[in-house]
């Protein structure tokens, strides 16, 4: 409850929610603003053909091709770490965890040039790699790498704090009670955590379907074959296509609000279900 | 210096947490607020220190409006249950926050700060650990500590919201006797809260009984033990049996025994009677009492305690002279030697 | 079953599937992270001083390292105000709206950067709804390097505004009331009481912002104008190279920004093990 003695006169409070929103109001909700402001700027008709094209389309498959490989992949790891993390004692567990973290610390660009570096023409594979006839640089395998990389900590960080503080105790009974290993974890585990790991997932899938800088290393920018969606908006906005590339980025925004909205409702309803609120 | 409420009234929502209360402190008094969770008496204290203030009435600190307030404007040392330490400053820095936060014109010199943090550091008898930080210190002395602090704005009343609250049982007893000789030897006005009437009648010159946020009662310890005013009171000071009774004339009738009564009027009718556990004789079946049957004898004490039940069940607590005679599954009747009868609820 | 060598566990547990979970987390990382990030560092270490020096220490790139780090210091400052101010706003007060705006602060982990930075542009080009206010008055931001600040402080905002919120959120109220019966005021309450109770949250918040900024690209490379030595962002460099195919160049600078990014883990890690302790109560 707090009282008199522990807030501040009604002026500095409002003065206070006055700069914070406005700090907020120019700096976030106007360039939300800006991009269906751009995208409708020369009307419906030109909206529509700009997400209608070909190649715009051809972007929004690749996006989602990439990351519906990307975020299972990284359901995968992330339910493997924090069960490794949380349920074992073991030596170095704060080194696998920083490292864990690590891919939030590369720059994007980075991200993208370590698999050129690897599997690029003059990379240590490459040459191995055009042997045998496959392509990972400058196709979908590049773009799935790149983004499994920047989105690698997304459900890992998630489930790692909620795991620790369930505990031990409802596996060791349900083991205790004759359970098998996988059952436990499908009976108990999963639902214990299956908000956080939504929430973990919806982050994960927002940053997958947004990733720029390490796809635009990765991608050989090739339209309608190679772009995804944030790479097709580049090219866009760089022929002075103004309309259609924030038409196309007004798909994108859209997911983010999605994304924003459905993470609030977690939070909302499922509070004390999530845990380390930690981005 | 006094304090003085005057028909206080404080709602949170729809909660009424004081329905006019009025309360004076004298001089030099230890006061306690005594009441079970939801009574009251936490707001109480808090409306007196100016954390929070009431809806109505009036508070008076040394003859002086206070009503209106700030909490930082009061001089009052106010102790936390949790004691609220600065747990980023070092036990010195906590004791002399007060001081270091006063207006330039009346801060004292840094060296007088000094001088004032290691006598209170000596007080409380943490001379050695003032360079310590809140998180390396028992409960026992982050107590000490939150007081030391509190004093160190030389206060004009001390208050203590369940000083002993959140420490185990030795530890408690011992603060308790400490915490009063310190208010002895300050001669400050002390009101301090808590929900256990062992130590409010053990450590207070007055007690001030509360429920449902009002006052039931304000006396002396031994005047609270000997004539509670309600049966809330009664039964809240703890250890008495309750027995339905009848009251005529002013006397109490229980299974025949016919006695005075010792609590203040109560009006004809069914009552509930109050007897504590010494307050029986033991008497053979089939006199005028209570007939029960004897349970249990617990050897706790220097005298047995009974543990017996009347035919409809509810135990009555006696403590007898000798029970070598007696066994388990005997009958007996309960003779009431004192009797506190208060209108049934 | 203590077993002594290396990465096992320290106590046995009737939980299966420690060995399955450990390897994946292990195979993945190798695999995914560390082998790939080495070899940033092995090519690095073949190239020579002189090869590496002439890229990744020539006066064009310790421009654009100065650029990115000032720009981002300077970004994360700005949030750091801000993010704080916003923290305890929504903490402290009622207001109408407050959970949008609560989930508002979360745009920028949602929206792509380079719909961020395509917005951005719009919105401070000399025609643009801020830009036509801003450019007469000779404060332009859209292809200067002001344009840059504008884009890291977007990116950083929730990054402060999220490390400080619980801290703050769980401050008890009882140690600044406590702070009041002693006679302070509400400003050195803040001062004494509550900043240094959130301060390792805030620098946290702050270092999070840093580093992110530092190596962002999609939301800059938009506004900033990308002239060399002037307002060339170091991520841009590396690009750069590797449009004119030389990979051992960007390569370079991509090592020494990888070193600056762990120096960065590094102190983050050191201040949130600050933030623990002063937390313990």
């Amino acid at each position: 409850m707090r009282n008199n003695a522990t807030t501040e006169p009604a002026w500095l409070r409002w003065a206070l929610i006055t700069l914070a929103l406005g700090f907020l109001a120019l700096n976030l909700l106007l360039p939300l603003l800006a991009v269906f402001g751009e995208a409708l700027r020369k009307g419906i008709t030109a909206y529509v053909a700009g997400i209608r094209e070909p190649d715009a389309i051809a972007a929004l498959r690749l996006t989602l091709t990439v990351a519906a490989i990307a975020v299972p992949l990284n359901i995968i790891i992330g339910l493997a770490a924090s069960w490794a993390i949380a349920k074992f004692d073991f030596r170095w567990k704060s080194v696998l965890i920083t490292l864990i973290d690590l891919p939030f610390s590369v720059s994007p660009v980075v991200a993208g040039l370590i698999y050129v570096l690897l599997f690029g023409l003059q990379g240590w594979f490459g040459p191995w790699l055009r042997a045998h006839d496959v392509q990972v640089i400058f196709a979908v395998p590049g773009l799935v790498l790149a983004t499994v990389f920047v989105t690698f900590p997304f459900v890992a960080r998630e489930l790692i704090p909620l795991m620790e503080e369930q505990g031990r105790d409802e596996e060791e009974a349900a083991l205790s009670l004759g359970a098998s290993g996988l059952s436990t974890f499908w009976h108990v585990t999963l639902p214990n955590v299956r908000w956080g790991l939504m929430y973990g997932v919806l982050l994960c899938n927002a940053r997958a379907m947004g990733e720029f800088g390490a796809v635009s290393v990765v991608s050989g920018h090739i339209r309608g074959k190679t772009n995804t969606l944030p790479l097709h908006i580049e090219i866009l906005y760089n022929e002075y296509n103004f309309v259609a590339a924030f038409a196309v980025a007004s798909i994108l925004a859209g997911l983010a609000l999605v994304t924003l909205v459905a993470k609030s409702l977690l939070e909302w309803r499922f509070a004390g279900q999530l845990a380390g609120r930690g981005h | 210096m006094t304090v003085t409420a005057t028909d206080v009234v404080k709602s949170f929502g729809n909660f009424a947490a004081l329905n006019g209360v009025s309360l004076d402190a004298r001089p030099g008094e230890f006061l306690a607020l005594l009441g079970p969770s939801g009574s009251g008496k936490t707001t109480l204290l808090r409306i007196l220190a100016g954390l929070d203030f009431p809806d109505s009435g009036r508070i008076e600190i040394g003859g002086e409006d206070m009503s209106n307030a700030a909490a930082r404007d009061r001089r009052v040392g106010f102790v936390f249950q949790h004691y609220a330490l600065f747990r980023h400053m070092t036990v010195a820095d906590n004791i002399g926050f007060g001081l270091t936060v006063r207006p330039r014109a009346t801060r004292p010199p840094r060296r007088e700060i000094a001088r004032r943090v290691s006598e209170l550091l000596d007080l409380v008898q943490l001379s050695h650990i003032g360079g310590r930080y809140p998180s390396q210190l028992s409960g026992g002395q982050r107590q000490r500590v939150a007081l030391a602090r509190a004093l160190a704005v030389e206060p004009r009343i001390l208050l203590l919201d369940e000083p002993f609250g959140a420490l185990d049982a030795k530890v408690r007893k011992d603060l308790r006797r400490w915490l009063r000789s310190v208010h002895d030897r300050m001669g400050l006005t002390s009101v301090f809260v808590t929900h256990d009437q062992e130590e409010a009648l053990d450590l207070a010159d007055r007690v001030v009984v509360m429920d449902h946020g009002r006052i039931e009662q304000v006396d002396t310890p031994e005047a609270l033990w000997d004539r509670p005013a309600s049966a809330f009171v009664c039964d809240f000071l703890g250890g008495a049996n309750r027995i339905a009774c009848h009251v005529s004339g002013g006397s109490v009738d229980i299974g025949g025994v016919r006695l005075p009564n010792s609590a203040p009027a109560c009006g004809d009718g069914p009552a509930t009677a109050f007897v504590r556990p010494h307050e029986f004789a033991l008497a053979e079946p089939g006199t005028a009492g209570v007939p029960v049957t004897l349970r249990r004898i617990l050897r706790t004490g220097a005298r047995p305690a009974l543990e017996t039940a009347t035919a409809d069940g509810s135990v009555l607590e006696v403590i007898a002279d000798a029970a070598d005679h007696l066994a388990a599954g005997a009958a007996l009747t309960l003779v009431p030697l004192a009797v506190r009868a208060y209108p049934a609820a | 079953m203590n077993r002594r060598n290396g990465l096992l566990q320290r106590r046995a547990s009737i939980i299966p599937g420690f060995g399955l979970t450990f390897g994946i987390t292990l195979f993945a990382l190798c695999v995914l992270v560390l082998v790939p990030l080495s070899a940033v560092f092995v090519k690095t270490a073949g190239m020579g001083w002189q090869a590496y020096a002439d890229v990744a220490l020539s006066s064009r790139a310790l421009k654009a390292y100065k650029l990115s780090f000032g720009a981002s210091a300077i970004a994360a400052s700005i949030n750091a105000v801000f993010g704080l101010m916003t923290a305890w706003v929504l903490v402290r007060y009622d207001f109408a709206g407050k959970r949008v705006i609560s989930a508002l602060v979360d745009l920028p982990f949602a929206l792509p950067t380079a719909v961020a930075g395509i917005a951005l542009t719009a919105l401070y080009a000399p025609n643009g709804w801020l830009g036509r206010w801003l450019v007469p008055h000779g404060i332009e931001v859209a292809f200067h390097p002001l344009g840059i600040v504008v884009a890291l402080t977007f990116v950083g905002l929730p990054f402060v505004v999220r490390t400080v919120e619980p801290v703050l959120a769980d401050l008890g109220a009882d140690v600044e009331e406590a702070a009041a019966s002693l006679g302070a005021s509400r400003f050195q309450t803040f001062r004494r009481v509550i900043f240094p109770a959130i301060a390792p949250a805030l620098a946290t918040g702050f270092a999070l912002a840093f580093a992110r900024a530092v190596g962002e690209y999609g939301s800059v490379i938009f506004i900033a104008g990308n002239m060399p030595y002037k307002s060339e962002i170091a991520p841009l460099l590396i690009i750069i190279q590797l449009e004119q195919f030389n990979y051992a160049g960007a390569t370079a600078i991509a090592a020494t920004m990888l070193v600056a990014s762990f120096l960065l883990l590094l102190a983050i890690n050191l201040l949130q093990g600050w933030q623990r302790r002063r937390m313990a109560s």
